[in-house]
């Protein structure tokens, strides 16, 4: 149904993750600060279109997990600002460990293969 | 479903919203980079480039929008089914009802839109009218010569066409030696342009065409192969031979849905029509100018037509003077519906749509009442839905949901039992004269969209008792659920009312005494080939007549023109003194044979029938019926024996002598009395190529056909008939009314029954401690009975009270359709009413002995 979501540099659920534990760790953000947020912690490895973020931000938004109203920016204008809910804080932790169960699950792989 | 009525209505507000956040993130991207440094173009680059291509972005972010709003629709249809799926009883229940009032609605409204409403394939239908007239003589028609004065009227016009109508005839292709019946109209030479009808090969009928002809799409399709050679080819219409000019566009097989036409030939092949200033015989279509009203162009026309005939008749002692120049103009859509059949059945139509309305409000106040009773039975759920923190919206969009679910259902099976059922309603329509061969009522898209809003009908009635079980306060609602039984009650009333009048007055017209024994008659019209002359086409009918009679189970034979219940009739000057300058008057003629009023079982009340002998040249006996004598010959002493003037040349033209008088027979139809006729001795010497017979007796048909065969293998024969069967035809209006209108009555009874049951059945169970303790403290079982049926017919008699005045109105309303009973017929409405109250005392019956077996020392047990 959301074909065009997975982005080929991104990965759907990844994104999702990186958008809300950002949210978590930095409170409320527009969209603009959330994408500088990612790239630079990604440390430039990920080559992100900024605007990709904004509809994975209406479906986090359409889940539940996070939601947005306007305010005003740094630089004096008017600008969209997303936060997590309570369901979405809960989300992050859930997804955090699953993606650590992952990346362990696909580590054992890569290593039982070297050998 | 409102909130997302709500969201889809404000998309240009998301649609601002996020071209808002957009020019943000790259706005302020570009003042980022000047204050690095960049220009202003260079910036504005960059930012792009930052932010990738921004349509897709959108496209993507429409799209998962446009997502969710399917996945939640999904989500909460699939818990619909399965709530639906767990109490199945209550789903079938309220299936079942509303496909009945869903799919009665639907087939009703299928005919009304094939007779009524339907647009021909012609440019802007809308624009199209046809014209006749009502309270003259003539009825109906207009001649040519006002046909083309009137066609000059462009003030009022934007083309005028005219038809001779349409009739089935022998159609010969070109070089073929075979004959088939095809339906062929006759038109004037501007019927294609004013119609707008384009030619899908060769050219259409033009105004100097005399022997062209224009076939249908159809008929090239499947007898020529789309062969372009078509063109040029003979085809024999009733031995006139025309050349085929064009084909038609596809589609289009002329006004009447019931006769498709496969050819159009020019109306002068009748070239001696033009001379007669006063014989009508055409159908004017005519396309309104822009900005002219149809009341505005009857107006006009009326005037036209008034001082044409008054012209016309200038000086002339004409019989139907009066008549022809008191008729009125009358205007209707020429393009919508079955114009032939809507003269016949626009009224019983809408009555009959208005009835079967009623039974969907009927319907849908059932299923609304079944809904209350079972949100007041989930109340428990939904409460604990609410407690542990379900949001009041989402319950309400969750039992709307539910609501159209089952509306869907419905309108499902509604729309299956509407294909059968408009078919069933099809066959009411009469097969004589129009004929219902060609009239098609599958659903097309306005049918499917009537059934959408019957079943938004259903899903409205569904929301009032979704809303109702969210109320934080447990309530009885048994008032509401009452009322709504009274509603139902009230409606069934008029729809039974109605139908029990509509019954009354088929029965009473079946009763008419027609002035002939109907029974054992079989009619049929015996064509002869035009080559045949006068002599010779009386010859056959006279070794035909004298054949019947060898026909085994044959009592009689003989023919009339026109005969009984057959269209057209005869008509003649008549002097009744004879004096010079007597104003002549108009009266009715049938050419019989002697033994035509045998064969009819009419009886001869004075003098003597007609007799061979009367059959010579020159004709100069006549047989008259009772009402003739009534009518001309009041005051002037016995009418046997009595000379009267009589033909075209009525001034010294020739004189019949009055031999006998017979009954009254209703030739036209038994709802009109019967008219003045005068019975003229058919001659045996000369006669037309076509005349009708009828035959008494209990014959087989198919031995009459051999006879015939036997007699002339050149002769064929007409339609064929009973006269029982033609005489039930002329009824079909009233049988389609009584019998539909039944159908609904039964329909709205049962529906109405099954609503009072479940709310006594309810109210019953609702009240099992109640009534424990009522019958502990000693109550008698049979006031226990009393008590509930009394509930019950409490119902009714609300309902009754407010459905009687409304029964009044719908039975004025129905008036001139009635036969025989008055609209506000004591004795229907009486039997309506004590109708519904048998059925409520039924329905009642069960939960009441329910009650009355309620043990006290269960019951109290109970809770």
């Amino acid at each position: 149904m959301s074909k065009q979501d997975s982005r080929p540099d991104v990965l759907q659920g990844t994104l999702d993750l990186m958008v809300l534990r950002t949210l978590e760790t930095m409170g409320a953000q527009h969209g603009l600060g959330l994408a500088r947020r990612i790239q630079q912690i990604s440390g430039g490895i990920l080559d992100l279109n900024q605007g990709t973020l904004y509809p994975a931000l209406l479906r986090l938004e359409q889940r539940g997990w996070v939601r947005s109203k306007w305010g005003v920016s740094d630089n004096n204008r008017k600008a969209k600002f997303y936060e997590l809910t309570a369901k979405g804080r809960r989300r992050v932790g859930e997804e955090a460990e699953e993606w650590s169960r992952t990346v362990a699950l696909m580590e054992r792989f890569l290593r039982a293969a070297e050998e | 479903m409102l909130k997302r009525l709500w969201a889809t209505m404000r998309k240009g507000r998301l649609e601002r919203e996020l071209d808002d956040e957009i020019r943000f993130h790259l706005e302020t991207l570009e003042e980022e980079f000047v204050a690095k440094g960049m220009n202003r173009d260079e910036a504005r680059l960059a930012a792009r480039r930052e932010f990738g291509a921004v349509e897709p972005m959108k496209e993507a972010y429409r799209e998962r929008r446009g997502a969710a709003w399917v996945e939640s629709l999904w989500q909460d249809v699939r818990y619909g089914l399965r709530v639906l799926r767990r109490s199945p009883g209550f789903t079938a229940a309220a299936v079942v009802t509303l496909a009945l009032g869903i799919g009665a609605n639907t087939a009703v409204f299928s005919l009304v839109r094939a007779v009524l409403l339907k647009m021909q394939p012609v440019e802007r239908p809308e624009e199209i009218v046809a014209l006749s007239k009502t309270g003259g003589y003539h009825v109906r028609k207009f001649s040519y010569p006002f046909y083309q004065e009137l066609e000059g009227r462009k003030d009022v016009l934007a083309g005028l066409a005219a038809s001779g109508g349409w009739q089935r005839a022998r159609v010969r292709m070109d070089g073929e030696s075979g004959s088939e019946q095809r339906f062929v109209e006759r038109v004037s030479g501007t019927y294609f342009a004013t119609l707008g009808v384009r030619a899908r090969l060769g050219r259409l009928l033009e105004p100097k065409d005399e022997t062209s002809a224009v076939i249908s799409e159809e008929l090239w399709r499947t007898r020529f192969g789309e062969d372009a050679r078509v063109l040029g080819k003979k085809i024999t219409v009733d031995q006139r031979v025309l050349t085929v000019a064009g084909v038609a566009q596809r589609g289009f097989r002329g006004l009447e849905p019931q006769a498709p036409i496969d050819v159009w030939t020019p109306i002068l092949m009748d070239a001696q029509w033009k001379k007669f200033t006063t014989s009508s015989w055409l159908v004017l279509l005519a396309r309104l100018r822009e900005g002219v009203s149809a009341e505005q162009l009857r107006e006009a026309v009326e005037v036209a037509h008034r001082s044409y005939m008054e012209e016309a008749l200038r000086g002339q002692n004409h019989p139907w003077k009066a008549d022809l120049l008191g008729s009125r103009v009358v205007v209707r859509p020429g393009a919508a519906g079955s114009p032939r059949l809507r003269e016949q059945f626009d009224r019983p139509l809408v009555f009959l749509m208005g009835l079967v309305g009623l039974v969907l409000v009927v319907s849908c106040a059932n299923v609304a009442n079944l809904l209350l009773a079972r949100g007041l039975a989930r109340w428990r759920e939904l409460s604990v839905r609410l407690a542990i923190g379900a949001s009041r919206s989402r319950l309400v969009r969750q039992m709307v949901t539910e609501s159209c679910l089952l509306a869907v259902m419905g309108a499902a099976a509604g729309l299956v039992l509407a294909v059968v059922g408009s078919e069933v309603l099809v066959r009411f329509l009469p097969y004589q004269g129009a004929g219902t061969v060609g009239l098609d009522v599958t659903p097309d898209g306005a049918v499917l969209g009537f059934t959408v809003a019957a079943a938004a009908a259903a899903v409205l009635f569904g929301v009032f008792p979704a809303l109702r079980s969210l109320r934080p306060v447990r309530r009885g609602g048994q008032g509401s659920r009452r009322a709504l039984v009274a509603a139902q009650v009230a409606l069934s009333i008029v729809v039974v009312a109605a139908a029990l009048l509509f019954s009354r007055s088929l029965a009473e017209l079946r009763g008419v005494d027609a002035g002939f024994d109907r029974d054992g008659v079989f009619t049929f019209a015996l064509e002869l080939p035009a080559e045949y002359t006068r002599p010779q086409a009386a010859a056959v009918y006279e070794r035909v007549l004298e054949r019947l009679q060898r026909v085994a189970g044959v009592a009689a034979a003989s023919h009339a023109a026109p005969g009984p219940f057959r269209e057209g009739k005869g008509s003649r000057t008549l002097l009744v003194r004879g004096e010079r300058g007597e104003t002549p008057q108009g009266v009715d003629v049938q050419e019989v044979t002697p033994n035509y009023h045998a064969v009819l079982g009419a009886p001869l009340l004075a003098g003597r029938g007609l007799q061979e002998r009367d059959r010579v040249r020159p004709v100069r006996s006549a047989v008259v019926n009772e009402a003739f004598v009534r009518r001309f010959l009041q005051g002037l002493g016995e009418p046997v024996g009595r000379r009267v003037g009589m033909g075209r040349e009525a001034d010294g033209g020739p004189f019949f002598s009055i031999v006998g008088v017979v009954k009254d027979i209703r030739h036209q139809a038994l709802r009109e009395a019967a008219v003045p006729m005068v019975y003229m001795p058919a001659r045996r010497d000369e006669a037309f190529n076509s005349v009708p017979f009828q035959v008494r007796g209990t014959m087989k048909p198919e031995d009459v056909r051999a006879a015939i065969a036997e007699v002339d293998g050149q002769a064929t024969m007409g339609e064929q008939w009973w006269l029982r069967q033609w005489v039930e035809d002329s009824l079909s209006q009233e049988r389609l009314l009584a019998a539909v209108s039944g159908m609904f009555a039964v329909l709205a009874l049962v529906v109405a029954a099954v609503g009072l049951y479940g709310v006594m059945a309810y109210g019953v169970a609702r009240r099992t401690r109640e009534i424990g303790i009522r019958m502990a403290i000693g109550a008698r079982r049979g006031e226990v009975v009393w008590m509930v049926v009394r509930d019950g017919l409490a119902a009714v008699g609300l309902g009754v009270a407010t459905g009687l005045p409304a029964a009044m109105v719908a039975s004025r309303l129905a008036g001139s359709l009635l036969y025989g009973v008055k609209p506000g017929d004591a004795v229907s409405l009486g039997a309506a009413v004590g109708l519904l109250a048998g059925a409520g005392a039924a329905a009642a019956f069960a939960p009441a002995r329910r009650a009355a077996g309620i043990e006290p020392r269960e019951a109290l047990r109970h809770e």
